[in-house]
């Protein structure tokens, strides 16, 4: 479903390239969590993925296509196949209900009304356990909501990627309790996807929530992506670097 | 002789700068412009359940809600300078003026240049810290990462509703600004009868001037929406920069009315004279 042949990541605004020579390949119905310290390029590496910055060098294929030939229409398309959760769960609309955000980019592919978005929408909130606050203007949500109200408004759209770029930074036990559940239930099969298994990349500093439920390994260091494995692999090949990264907790 | 022609050189250097800077300045926000014009008629049939409802808001936010403002302006504009100018006229013998002089100041040049400054001191600036902020916190990039177009989603609402708003304040200024100098002469017992002075102006003004008052406040408001859009928008900006930016954009903006109010004024003088 994606992969990346040989990229650089686009330069930062200081004209760094936060990853180079990444060859890296998901497929379908993969969990891939990709560890690092903070600052390494993991965030980067992921709009890059949700096809908000290009690759400076190689070549990046989303779902068999190549993104930098790839333009209007059909980019836009792409991008929809990609849920992208920005960390801190991205910028939401203060003004608006939880419904009304969740709702928002439904509204626009699909040219709804609130009340026509309605019954596509709850599903999605009840999946979420927002249903309950709906109706509540965004400034009366707490800080761990409003990241479930981001991920619900990614999820409106059905994509068949979900990006996560550390969706349990800063949270509490029981709401990174919550996430695990969840994205195990996506990755197994949900109801809202047809018990489709979905494919996850989730980017993380601290890799001990996540250890138990990533299929595979990655970690961003020194300016490249190194592949880890399986659990297991990190258990045996790599089981000092992982006593390392659970012991450091990289930050 | 050399510290003469060195002072020389770097004042010509100086304005070749600032020139240079200038045309750059023009030529991005003529190419964000062209995008947004582009993205504006390609995209008229999409997402119109969200974007006319965006684009009623920004008319709420442009017009409705400054009609107070330009309200007490008009007054002021009719109470305190037309209609002394009006008493001026009569002392001198020179009623037969009004008119033109009217049509000439009040409607053609004081009216749109006033409301398209009042729009952009209340309005504009807002828009520009508003866009600023959200660019700085991430708004573009959660919008494309859901695949909606910033230029559509967030840029041709604030088109539309600054240019149709700047056209219709236009009018209401100027009919409250002629309404209150006509009461001003009522109260203090000048040769006009209603039907009178507002023979004079309409005598003085010729159908073209409406199209061409339409047009320029439709070119105040559709400038001064892309100046804000740009420098809210287009351009990477940290928190830090909003403030910068929002003064950067009553300065281009106030520039570019003098220049369009220039550009507008050859037509009308070929015409008036003509007339």
């Amino acid at each position: 479903m994606i992969q990346l042949q040989d990229a650089a990541l686009a330069p930062t605004v200081t004209g760094e390239v936060p990853l180079r020579n990444i060859s890296w390949s998901v497929q379908r119905g993969e969990w891939w969590v990709v560890t690092g310290p903070p600052s390494c390029g993991k965030s980067a590496l992921l709009q890059t993925l949700g096809v908000l910055h290009p690759v400076s060098q190689g070549e990046l294929r989303l779902f068999g296509r190549t993104i930098s030939s790839t333009m209007g229409d059909e980019l836009a398309a792409i991008r929809r196949g990609v849920g992208l959760l920005f960390e801190g769960g991205g910028h939401l609309f203060e003004h608006s209900t939880v419904f009304e955000n969740v709702a928002l980019p439904l509204r626009y592919h699909h040219d709804l009304s609130l009340d026509d978005a309605a019954e596509q929408v709850r599903p999605t909130l009840e999946a979420c356990g927002l249903e309950g606050i709906a109706g509540q203007a965004l400034r009366h949500v707490s800080r761990a909501l409003r990241r479930r109200v981001a991920l619900a408004r990614t999820l409106a759209l059905r994509p068949e990627i979900m990006l996560l770029d550390n969706p349990a930074g800063g949270l509490d036990p029981g709401q990174i309790r919550w996430w695990r559940g969840f994205l195990s239930q996506l990755h197994a099969g949900h109801p809202l996807f047809d018990q489709q298994p979905m494919t996850l990349v989730l980017a993380t500093d601290d890799l001990r929530p996540w250890l138990p439920f990533g299929q595979q390994f990655a970690m961003v260091r020194d300016q490249t992506l190194s592949q880890l494995g399986t659990r297991e692999d990190l258990r045996g090949r790599h089981a000092k670097l992982l006593a390392q990264l659970l012991a450091e907790d990289l930050r | 002789m050399r510290r003469g022609l060195a002072v020389f050189d770097w004042m010509t250097g100086m304005i070749g700068l600032s020139l240079l800077r200038f045309f750059r300045t023009v030529q991005r926000i003529g190419s964000f412009a062209l995008i947004t014009v582009g993205v504006g008629i390609t995209k008229i049939f999409v997402a119109r359940r969200v974007i006319f409802p965006a684009v009623q808001q920004q008319l709420a936010r442009a017009g409705v809600r400054l009609l107070p403002i330009i309200g007490f302006i008009g007054a002021a504009v009719g109470f305190m300078i037309i209609g002394p100018t009006l008493l001026l006229l009569s002392q001198v013998g020179q009623v037969g003026l009004t008119g033109d002089l009217l049509a000439m100041v009040v409607v053609r040049e004081v009216a749109p240049v006033v409301a398209a400054l009042v729009v952009l001191a209340r309005v504009g600036t807002a828009t520009v810290v508003e866009l600023g902020t959200a660019r700085a916190l991430g708004e573009v990039e959660t919008l494309e990462s859901l695949g909606i177009d910033p230029i559509h989603f967030l840029v041709v609402p604030r088109v539309v509703g600054l240019t149709v708003s700047v056209m219709a304040l236009t009018v209401y200024l100027t009919l409250i600004a002629l309404g209150c100098s006509w009461l001003f002469a009522l109260v203090t017992n000048l040769p006009y009868p209603f039907a009178v002075y507002f023979g004079y102006i309409a005598s003085a003004l010729e159908w073209y001037d409406f199209g061409l008052i339409g047009a320029k406040t439709a070119t105040f408001g559709a400038v001064s929406a892309m100046v804000v859009c740009y420098h809210g928008l287009a351009q990477p900006v940290r928190i830090e920069d909003v403030s910068a930016a929002t003064t950067r954009t009553v300065a281009q903006c106030v520039v570019a009315f003098g220049l369009i109010d220039a550009l507008f004024l050859i037509p009308n003088l070929m015409l008036w004279t003509r007339h």
